[in-house]
């Protein structure tokens, strides 16, 4: 707030008014001693004055009240001459009586104008004020904005990320688990990815490019590379070609005329140094041909790579199964690990794992556990693992990326082959099921964590029986 | 594919992005989930997709996605019964005409199994757009929508000269510069993408644009996303 440098209190009414009673008196005091007689018709005049101001301040807008009351003081000094003095008063005289009251008018209209210019100041100081404020508010709802749709990006950059990191590994899981074929799986991933219309996968034999899918087709079986020199650097280079790519270079575009097959992204997949197969998709709507798709297929030509890396040493995948005794856990804590380790799995890439328990009843000293395991074994998949939990009876089957649909199927599969064991042995032999789908979806990672939290802390109650109890408290408190 | 008004959406991203989260996931409920989500935003792939997954084998998602088929074959019938219906009441109001032409090129394209039928909406919602152009008024949307229905039937030339009018008094309209596009791509004129799209006036703000003017433009290189990606593995 403006404070005056000549009044540096503000001025407040209640001063206005001593100083308007302290004049009036003076101008009382003054009179009476003068002329008794005249004194009252300008104290009748004066406070007509002062009355009129009053009803000013209450009832009229402030800039018409000042100009107002600033030319009522000319107005009553005419007034009091034309009234009193006109046309034979003596001018001296009517000085004398009328100049103080007008000096007394402007001396309290010069106070109310400082007192209403400190409240415009005041006034303006406020606005200006709220206006500040308001700018202030304005700005920071604009970063609050500018933060809200960072936030919003980065979440989504995060989400596209694991999105992204769950597919590959999803397709790199369809490299290995697939029970057809490599070249099915890698046709599969392709089509998908691409939404090709028409897709053939060649495999690279020397100077041939031989038809491997799909087959019956039409297509030529074999195109050699001699007489081809577009397909021969496409297959001897590593990296996928699309049809824009080629277009840019005018040298490469012509070769692609004239080339024996012309596709619109060609992509080798390499082993040891060579291209083993050369996958050319021949027609694609244009809406998917954009960089995130090539992006898409660099991941798969990658995994497709790592698979045949992993399983060129094995030698093909159809012998690609594990050995029993990789597929039985032998102690409890590394099952209690393994559960873990899927539950974290699971967490990370969004899937599910389910977990199977069956319980044997038997009076028999020689029960057959070892038939038992072979029949489960044979049904199910390559990547399940089983525990054999003796003290109580139970073997434990644990099914990683598997929903409940997936899993009832193995169960379904299971019972014909324990209903026909029971049925061979004795009467009192009994199996019975229990099962626990672990699902997640983006928000219910909370719920599965409670889940196997539950599942372990049945555990720790029968592992305290079996005095493994430092072991517990690790695997529990590290989860 | 009509992209004009699918675009426009605010979500449409996004809402395309949880269909095929929900698609892609193991659990068969998410998965039935999404197949009723395909069905809107209206777009050409995705009824594509409702026709791949009606072969399923699994009972399910096989049902699922007939009946959302079902539902979009009834809707379509509905809306053209209606809109006959106001062009019996007023014959001359060119709108209805143009709703009916827009109606029978998107019920076009939910028939790509049936050549014949496909062929006769197309034929049909042609015949109503030239007329609207020769008789009532060369305006510019009648000639977009006839350049999707030219594009469909397989005249990619006429389909070309359609958007280029557009592009000619609208040079920055995506719909109509992503049809030419399109139509070039299915004549098999390659070297002409990368030329229209550097001279295109306007800014790629959706990452779809970015990432097909990375793909096909010379002066747009976009960085690599998901550089981070490679870090992980």
């Amino acid at each position: 707030m403006k404070t005056n440098t000549l009044l540096k209190k503000p001025i407040t009414r209640i001063d206005i008014l001593i100083l308007l009673i302290g004049f009036s008196l003076s101008i009382v005091f003054v009179s009476i001693i003068e002329t008794p007689g005249h004194f009252w018709r300008i104290f009748g005049s004066y406070h007509l004055y002062l009355v009129w101001m009053v009803y000013g301040i209450l009832f009229l807008k402030k800039e018409t009240f000042y100009w107002a009351a600033l030319l009522a003081i000319p107005a009553f000094l005419l007034s009091h001459y034309f009234f009193f003095y006109f046309p034979n008063g003596p001018i001296i005289s009517w000085l004398r009586y009328a100049v103080p009251p007008t000096l007394d008018m402007l001396a309290i209209f010069g106070l109310l104008f400082i007192y209403w210019r400190q409240t415009k100041d005041k006034q303006i100081s406020l606005k200006t004020n709220q206006a500040r404020a308001e700018k202030r508010l304005k700005a920071l709802q604009h970063d609050l904005q500018k933060q809200r749709i960072k936030s919003e990006n980065l979440e989504r950059l995060i989400r596209n990320q694991e999105y992204t990191f769950s597919l590959v590994y999803k397709i790199f899981r369809s490299f290995l688990t697939s029970r057809k074929d490599f070249i099915h799986a890698l046709y599969q991933n392709v089509g998908r990815i691409t939404r090709a219309e028409k897709l053939v996968i060649f495999r690279v034999e020397g100077q041939t490019l031989i038809l491997e899918k799909p087959k019956n087709a039409g297509e030529k079986e074999k195109i050699s590379l001699d007489s081809d020199p577009f397909l021969r650097r496409i297959s001897e280079g590593e990296k996928i070609f699309s049809i824009a790519d080629i277009s840019k270079n005018d040298d490469l575009f012509s070769a692609w005329k004239q080339a024996s097959h012309r596709g619109l992204i060609y992509i080798p997949i390499r082993q040891a140094g060579s291209t083993k197969y050369l996958i050319s998709v021949d027609k694609m709507p244009f809406a998917i041909l954009h960089q995130r798709t090539l992006q898409a297929l660099n991941y798969v030509k990658k995994m497709a790579e790592l698979a045949l890396a992993i399983t060129g040493k094995i030698q093909g995948f159809g012998s690609n199964k594990r050995s029993p005794w990789q597929q039985i856990i032998q102690s409890p804590y590394d099952f209690l690990a393994v559960v873990e380790n899927e539950f974290r799995r699971a967490k990370r890439f969004r899937s599910s794992f389910s977990l199977i328990a069956i319980q044997m009843q038997t009076d028999e000293p020689n029960f057959p556990i070892a038939e038992v395991i072979q029949s489960i074994q044979t049904e199910i998949r390559e990547l399940d693992q089983i525990y054999v939990d003796s003290p109580r009876n139970l073997i434990w089957i644990i099914l990683p990326f598997t929903s409940f649909y997936e899993m009832s199927g193995i169960l379904n599969r299971l019972n014909k082959r324990l209903n026909y064991l029971t049925a061979k042995g004795n009467e009192n032999r009994k199996f019975d099921y229990g099962f626990s789908v672990f699902e997640t979806d983006y928000e219910s990672s909370k719920i599965m964590m409670k889940q196997v939290l539950e599942v372990l802390q049945i555990h720790t109650k029968i592992l305290e029986k079996m005095s493994y109890r430092h072991v517990i408290h690790k695997i529990v408190y590290s989860s | 594919m009509l992209y004009t008004k699918s675009f426009t959406h605010p979500n449409f991203s996004e809402q395309i992005g949880v269909t095929t989260d929900l698609l892609l996931s193991k659990n068969s409920k998410q998965m039935v989930q999404g197949i009723h989500q395909l069905r809107r935003p209206f777009y050409a792939l995705a009824i594509q997709e409702l026709h791949r997954l009606s072969n399923h084998s699994n009972l399910i998602f096989k049902i699922a996605a007939k009946g959302e088929l079902d539902t979009l074959d009834v809707q379509f019938r509905k809306r053209i019964y209606k809109i006959r219906q106001k062009i019996r009441q007023e014959p001359d109001y060119p709108g209805y005409q143009l709703a009916l032409a827009v109606v029978f090129l998107r019920y076009s394209q939910i028939w790509p199994h049936v050549p014949e039928n496909r062929t006769y909406f197309l034929t049909q919602s042609s015949k109503i757009l030239n007329q609207l152009i020769r008789l009532v008024q060369p305006k510019a949307r009648y000639f977009y929508y006839r350049g999707f229905v030219r594009k469909e039937m397989g005249d990619f030339r006429g389909a070309i000269s359609d958007f280029r009018k557009i592009l000619h008094l609208n040079p920055t309209h995506w719909g109509a510069f992503l049809g030419l596009l399109e139509s070039l791509y299915k004549l098999g004129e390659f070297q002409k993408i990368p030329l229209i799209i550097d001279s295109w006036p306007g800014v790629f703000h959706h990452p779809y644009q970015q990432a097909l003017a990375g793909m096909w433009g010379k002066e747009n290189p976009v960085p690599r996303e998901h550089a981070h990606f490679l870090i992980t593995i």
